[in-house]
């Protein structure tokens, strides 16, 4: 891994690194490159930035959310008519876990069902949607549902760490 | 019991991601540390304050 370029995080601004730092294109690309990472399989990010100590432990930590919220029947957001705004950003939240999300969605409902107001309409979205309800009466639903948001949370803030640490603004460990 | 047990791996979960990502370096046990227990502590205080057991 090369030097962290100057002027963002590898030397201190004059005025205590709180000016503006403009990126070059390389730095812009190191980091987008291990955001893109780290949503493709938690801790990939930081696995390529060189901190493969730090990539171990988050996959086992994010792993095990994800496994946790799987286990007590969690369930994976939709989008709700009544409350759009929150239930998007629910599902949003979702699919910060990485490319695992659409796969767990279509093994525990058996369709790729994202909106709440399919329930209305017959078809393959319509019975995800019921298999999804079935799920949501067992004891341990909400607390799964809660790991679930949990670990795509937790995985958004790895995005953000491997692109500071991509980009030189923070040390790799 | 198993509610107990939910808080203590949730917070154990919560507090190793985030001594791991926040904590400096050979510090972070002890940053795990404060993070678990403020968990645990808080999440218990605030349980008994919203029903407490009379």
């Amino acid at each position: 891994m090369s030097a962290p370029p100057k002027g963002a995080g590898g030397k201190r601004e004059p005025d205590g690194g709180t000016a503006p730092v403009r990126l070059g294109p390389a730095q812009v690309g190191r980091g987008l490159a291990a955001a893109a990472a780290g949503w493709l399989v938690p801790g990939l990010g930081h696995w390529v930035v060189g901190a493969r100590r730090k990539a171990l432990i988050f996959f086992a930590v994010v792993t095990a959310t994800i496994t946790t919220g799987f286990a007590l029947h969690g369930n994976l957001s939709i989008v709700d008519p009544r409350t759009p705004f929150i239930s998007r950003l629910q599902v949003a939240t979702n699919l910060a876990m990485g490319p695992i999300e659409p796969v767990m969605r279509a093994a525990l409902y058996g369709s790729l069902a994202y909106r709440g107001d399919e329930a209305f309409v017959p078809g393959p979205h319509r019975q995800a949607l019921e298999r999804r309800r079935a799920r949501s009466f067992s004891t341990w639903s909400s607390f799964g549902s809660t790991y679930l948001l949990t670990a795509g949370l937790l995985n958004i803030l790895l995005l953000l760490d491997a692109w500071d640490i991509a980009i030189g603004r923070k040390p790799k460990d | 019991m198993l509610l107990l047990l939910n808080l203590v791996w949730f917070a154990t979960l919560v507090s190793t991601f985030f001594a791991t990502l926040a904590g400096q370096k050979g510090r972070r046990l002890k940053t795990g540390l404060v993070i678990w227990g403020a968990m645990v502590a808080g999440s218990v205080v605030l349980a008994f304050l919203m029903a407490p057991i009379s």
